[in-house]
């Protein structure tokens, strides 16, 4: 039991952060939706309602996607482009050898069975980080879009105002100032860490070079 | 490994049924 908690640190830390940070999201988000019915003169909503609607689900989702765009993008984009001094980066963009790689015959006896195999086994899970962020991503855009949709009707109609189509609502200013507000601080913030750990250093952390790297020092962490 | 597995799991089973049950809370008002 010990070494499962020990081992298992990072997973377990921001796990709990997480489930206290969407059950604080929840409640704080049912009064805020609560407010706004009684301010309409519409019917306010108990807690357990108000965690399977779409205000929630959209409020969830919109975060969730940025999230792993984010990380889908940075995943792809240092593998065709360099930043000169960082940890996160390596020293020439191109691709690896299999021998690199350990696959196929490079592979150790305890490599990841389909590391071993070759074919399209080892080319699958080559990718396999990068395909399961793209379902992710994917699921949890079009959840927002159709939590996004459903709440954006629910508003016309409670304003006497016509509905309108899913692909209409995709269209809409609406859903991409929604969509498009995560994304920019996901980007700043991927780009500048990028150029902050060139010359500055968090000791003991993976995110920094050691402290008496080189600034030009690329890849080490 | 089957300690870190076993979280691995937990973490990608309860990405998808969160999606999930989003898309269908979305839906449900169709």
């Amino acid at each position: 039991m010990r070494r499962f908690f020990r081992d298992n640190g990072i997973a377990l830390l921001f796990g709990a952060l997480f489930l206290g940070s969407v059950a604080t999201q929840a409640v704080t988000g049912w009064h805020v939706f609560n407010h706004e019915a009684e301010a309409h003169g519409s019917e306010t909503i108990g807690l357990g309602r108000y965690l399977i609607s779409s205000h929630f689900g959209q409020a969830v989702l919109e975060n969730w996607q940025s999230e792993w765009l984010q990380f889908l993008l940075f995943a792809l984009a240092t593998m065709f482009v360099v930043q000169k001094g960082s940890p996160e980066s390596e020293e020439e963009a191109g691709m690896s050898t299999d021998k690199e790689e350990r696959i196929g015959r490079y592979a150790q006896p305890d490599s990841p069975r389909w590391a071993k195999t070759g074919g399209w086994r080892t080319t699958v899970y080559s990718y396999s980080l990068l395909i399961v962020m793209s379902v992710i991503f994917v699921g949890s855009w079009a959840g927002q879009s159709v939590t996004g949709w459903t709440e954006h009707n629910a508003e016309q109609r409670e304003h006497g105002q016509p509905t309108t189509s899913w692909s209409g609502y995709v269209r809409s200013a609406e859903f991409w100032e929604d969509t498009v507000q995560n994304w920019q601080s996901e980007f700043l913030v991927i780009g500048a860490v990028a150029i902050f750990s060139v010359f500055l250093r968090a000791r003991h952390s993976v995110e920094s070079k050691p402290v008496g790297a080189p600034h030009a020092e690329t890849g080490t962490s | 490994m089957r300690h870190v597995f076993a979280v691995f799991l937990a973490y990608l089973l309860f990405i998808l049924a969160g999606i999930v049950f989003f898309l269908v809370v979305g839906l449900r008002h169709l």
